[in-house]
């Protein structure tokens, strides 16, 4: 608990101090596609991790916050916060949905009917012209006020510290969700349905308030995403965002969050790294996954966090 | 305060528990006996809403919970634990603690995002009251070690922890002395004679240790094949021939 | 009425082609409790191989098939003994995301290898249509589906009727007391999933010289066989008949009468309303586990 809000702290200083030290644009770039990809991870480890199923379609949300915001400032030239607030709300009420039927199932069923989610949202994306422009996508996407002034470097700075923002927004609330009452009845239905409901915990219940949260912060994310590319095809649903986001949580430590925030970096810097070799790099994902399983099952960060509370018996009082 | 009446569960053709009723007062410790497969835990499972009666009504403080979700009913203060050893396996014993006090927390997401003055107050408060529970039951030094490496005994002891950390009002415990030895058994008596009362209103006991039910006990309810072969003091228990005969068989003639 | 009844034949066909490519995940399900998402990929290199096979190297279709069948069959017996049996025991999660992995890997080396562009595996049969009352079948088409009901029946009998079978059988009701007969349980397991691999190889070679073989449509494949998996039930052959040939008449109907766009969405929907009404499909047995 200590270890995590330290190390968040910490990392939040440097990711605000960094600017001053390392400069351009393409620098930058990976700095907004790290804090994109920091509430992804984020997101998708509050399910994997603290509900403890494998939402293996949970694009569908990053998709939907993404083409919110894209429609709404396209087509209602809707400002940059309000559109961000849309895609929360309506990826959440798809949470809602999508969890309410989702949550009954178990296992593989599970991970297969979001899957089913993701690929009809695809389908749709990819079929309803009219609203989606079908596979052309939605390109012309308006910048934000914020990020209209000054060159392409500052524009990408902006972008940049508005992306800190929105992941330490992400990373307090999960911070706060997780070591509070309802994470704790979340962790008990993970570890153990039977006694969370001898307790009184009602797994249902807890199993959707964070399937909801984390549609939530994945919308955000891809409302963020639509700004900064400035363009929503029906490829946001598609499985690359999925193995990225599958990696980050696995190799960083999943029910951890601490964990997803260094799988995010290291999976950005490791793309980055193998651009030149774009198909290679999904072989070596693939292997990544298969080796972090069999090798690592706690994830980098499961070794050295714990997740669980220690309590400390205050000397003074026994003194 | 806890009234069963005319319980009855089928799977399949098999009758588990039969028309099988009894009740259990304030301040009473109650035990339900029985040979093996008699239906204790069943019957412990229709009245914590694990399993659903085919027919019978369970009520408890008056309401009619027949059919409730179980954590509905544990919300009630209806409170059990589990014959094969459940616990939080990832936690520490502490943690599985504090994470069964839930339902005296805040469960408003809203406060969980911005806990104010008095939510890091009662925050606080649950996990001092933790950590009394892991002192009371004698687990204090293990207060940070995760479940995982308990022994069997220390096992058992978390979770009666779990169990009174939630806050029962009528605490069922399933056979809690089994694996333990006879000092130990005792010792397990002594502590839940003193629960009776002090924490928890009234006690539902399924155990196979005589000494212990014999010791416990204000009455006692003998289920054999499902159905209610006795119900009485622990004396009369004792003596009841039908009772010898269930578990020892008949004399030979 | 004529068009409904082009329809209904497309519909059974395509649905026994996909009972077939289901075939191999049931098993592996039924038997071992091994969801495989790699399952579509070991298609893909079904098909792949088979193109490679006959296309480019111009062996006979039948010895290609069972060259493929035989190459499979060891690609998942090794996939079980060095990835499967370490996790063994430990529940469906890592099995989940082990095989997750290796279909991200199979995928993206394919690609790798022969790049996007879709490959036919050459076939034996005439594409000469055949005309049965108002219905109208190719040739090579209606040759399959005879296959493909062969090689059902023959996994059904291979299970139920042979000694290998009867271990296999034995061994997923209890491992252990398996073991204690003499049975090799550990070849077992690998045989099985060596099984499971082989049926999906074969489905992709057999389907590749009728439609294409792809590098990058082994996702596709595996929703689609896990549609008709849970449709019928999983861990049942005869479900995944019954799953097949319901999401082959929906999909055909859907297609023919109301609209192309969405029919790979059809699918989904059913096994979304499944779920809801029947959480274990229509011919699953329903597993309680405490």
């Amino acid at each position: 608990m200590v270890f995590e809000r330290n190390f968040l702290l910490a990392a939040f200083a440097v990711a605000v101090l960094v600017p001053l030290v390392v400069q351009g644009e393409y620098a930058m770039h990976i700095g907004v596609l790290i804090m994109f990809s920091v509430m992804l991870a984020t997101s998708f480890n509050l399910i994997v991790g603290y509900v403890g199923e494998l939402p293996l379609g949970h694009t569908a949300f990053l998709g939907i916050g993404a083409y919110v915001a894209a429609l709404l400032s396209s087509t209602f030239g809707l400002a940059f916060h309000w559109t961000l607030i849309c895609a929360a709300v309506i990826a959440a009420i798809f949470g809602l949905f999508i969890g309410a039927i989702t949550l009954r199932l178990r296992g593989p069923f599970f991970v297969i009917v979001t899957l089913c989610f993701a690929e009809v949202l695809r389908l749709i994306a990819n079929n309803w012209i009219d609203l989606t422009n079908g596979p052309m996508g939605i390109s012309g996407i308006p910048k934000p006020d914020w990020a209209m002034s000054g060159d392409v470097l500052q524009q990408k700075v902006s972008f940049y510290y508005v992306g800190i923002g929105l992941a330490a927004i992400t990373l307090y609330l999960s911070y706060r969700f997780v070591y509070s009452n309802i994470g704790r009845a979340a962790i008990a239905v993970r570890e153990n349905r039977f006694v969370a409901q001898s307790v009184g915990i009602w797994p249902f219940y807890f199993g959707l308030v964070t399937f909801v949260l984390a549609a939530a912060i994945s919308g955000v994310a891809g409302g963020y995403y639509a700004y900064y590319v400035s363009f929503v095809g029906p490829e946001v649903f598609g499985f690359s965002f999925m193995i990225s986001m599958l990696i980050m949580v696995l190799a960083g430590g999943k029910g951890t969050l601490v964990g997803p925030v260094v799988g995010a970096v290291l999976v950005v810097l490791l793309e980055e790294f193998l651009r030149d070799f774009k198909d290679l790099r999904f072989s070596i994902f693939g292997l990544v996954v298969v080796a972090v399983v069999l090798f690592l099952p706690q994830g980098l960060m499961g070794f050295i966090t714990k997740r669980h509370e220690a309590y400390k018996v205050r000397q003074a009082r026994d003194a | 305060m806890l009234e069963v009446e005319n319980l009855s569960k089928r799977f399949g053709g098999l009758a588990a528990v039969s028309d099988v009723s009894f009740g259990v007062k304030r301040g009473e410790i109650v035990s339900l006996i029985g040979p093996n497969g008699a239906g204790k835990t069943t019957c412990l499972n229709l009245i914590t809403g694990f399993y659903k009666p085919t027919a019978g009504r369970v009520t408890y403080d008056g309401k009619d919970i027949t059919g409730w979700a179980p954590y509905a009913i544990a919300q009630g203060g209806l409170i059990r634990t589990f014959q094969k050893t459940n616990v939080l396996k990832g936690l520490t014993v502490f943690g599985n603690v504090l994470t069964a006090r839930h339902r005296h927390g805040n469960t408003s997401l809203l406060r969980a995002f911005f806990p104010g003055g008095a939510q890091r107050q009662r925050e606080r408060e649950l996990r001092d009251e933790a950590a009394e529970i892991v002192d009371k039951v004698g687990l204090r030094a293990r207060m940070n070690t995760e479940a995982d490496s308990l022994s069997c005994g220390e096992l058992r002891l978390l979770e009666v922890a779990i169990a009174i950390s939630a806050g029962p009002t009528v605490l069922m415990l399933d056979e809690p002395a089994a694996g333990l030895n006879t000092e130990e058994a005792q010792q397990l008596g002594a502590t839940l004679k003193t629960l009776v009362g002090n924490m928890v209103d009234a006690l539902l006991l399924v155990e196979h240790n005589m000494a212990l039910v014999m010791d416990v006990s204000h009455r006692i309810v003998v289920l054999n094949f499902g159905r209610k072969l006795a119900e009485g003091l622990p004396e009369e228990i004792r003596s009841n021939p039908q009772v010898v005969e269930a578990y020892l068989g008949k004399p030979a003639a | 009425m004529d068009l409904f009844l082009q329809l209904l034949a497309n519909g059974l066909v395509i649905g026994t082609f996909y009972a077939l490519s289901a075939l191999g995940l049931t098993l592996v399900f039924g038997l071992m409790r091994i969801v495989n998402f790699a399952h579509g990929e070991l298609y893909v290199i079904g098909g792949l191989l088979g193109w490679s096979l006959t296309d480019q190297l111009g062996l006979n279709f039948f010895l290609a098939l069972a060259i493929v069948v035989f190459a499979l069959a060891v690609i998942g017996y090794l996939i079980d003994r060095f990835m499967m049996s370490r996790v063994r025991g430990q529940g469906e999660e890592p099995t989940i995301l082990l095989t997750i992995g290796l279909s991200i890997f199979i995928t993206n080396t394919a690609l790798l290898i022969v790049g996007t562009a879709p490959l036919k595996v050459v076939s034996p049969f005439a594409n000469k249509p055949l005309f049965l009352g108002p219905v109208v079948l190719t040739q090579s088409r209606l040759m399959l589906v005879v296959i493909c009901i062969a090689i059902i029946l023959g996994a059904h009998l291979l299970i139920q009727k042979t000694s290998i079978g009867r271990a296999m059988r034995a061994t997923f009701q209890d491992a252990m007391a398996a073991q204690l007969a003499g049975i090799r349980t550990a070849h077992i397991y690998g045989f099985t999933f060596a099984l499971g691999a082989a049926l999906a190889g074969a489905a992709g070679m057999l389907l590749g010289s009728i439609y294409v073989a792809q590098a990058t449509i082994g996702g596709l494949v595996s929703l689609k066989a896990f549609v008709v998996v849970i449709l019928g039930g999983m861990g049942s052959f005869a479900g995944a008949i019954a799953g097949g040939l319901i999401l082959g008449v929906a999909e055909a109907l859907w297609g023919g009468y109301v609209a192309t766009g969405y029919v790979d969405a059809i699918g989904f929907a059913l096994v979304i309303v499944m779920l809801l009404l029947r959480p274990y499909g229509l011919f699953g047995k329903h597993n309680e586990r405490a």
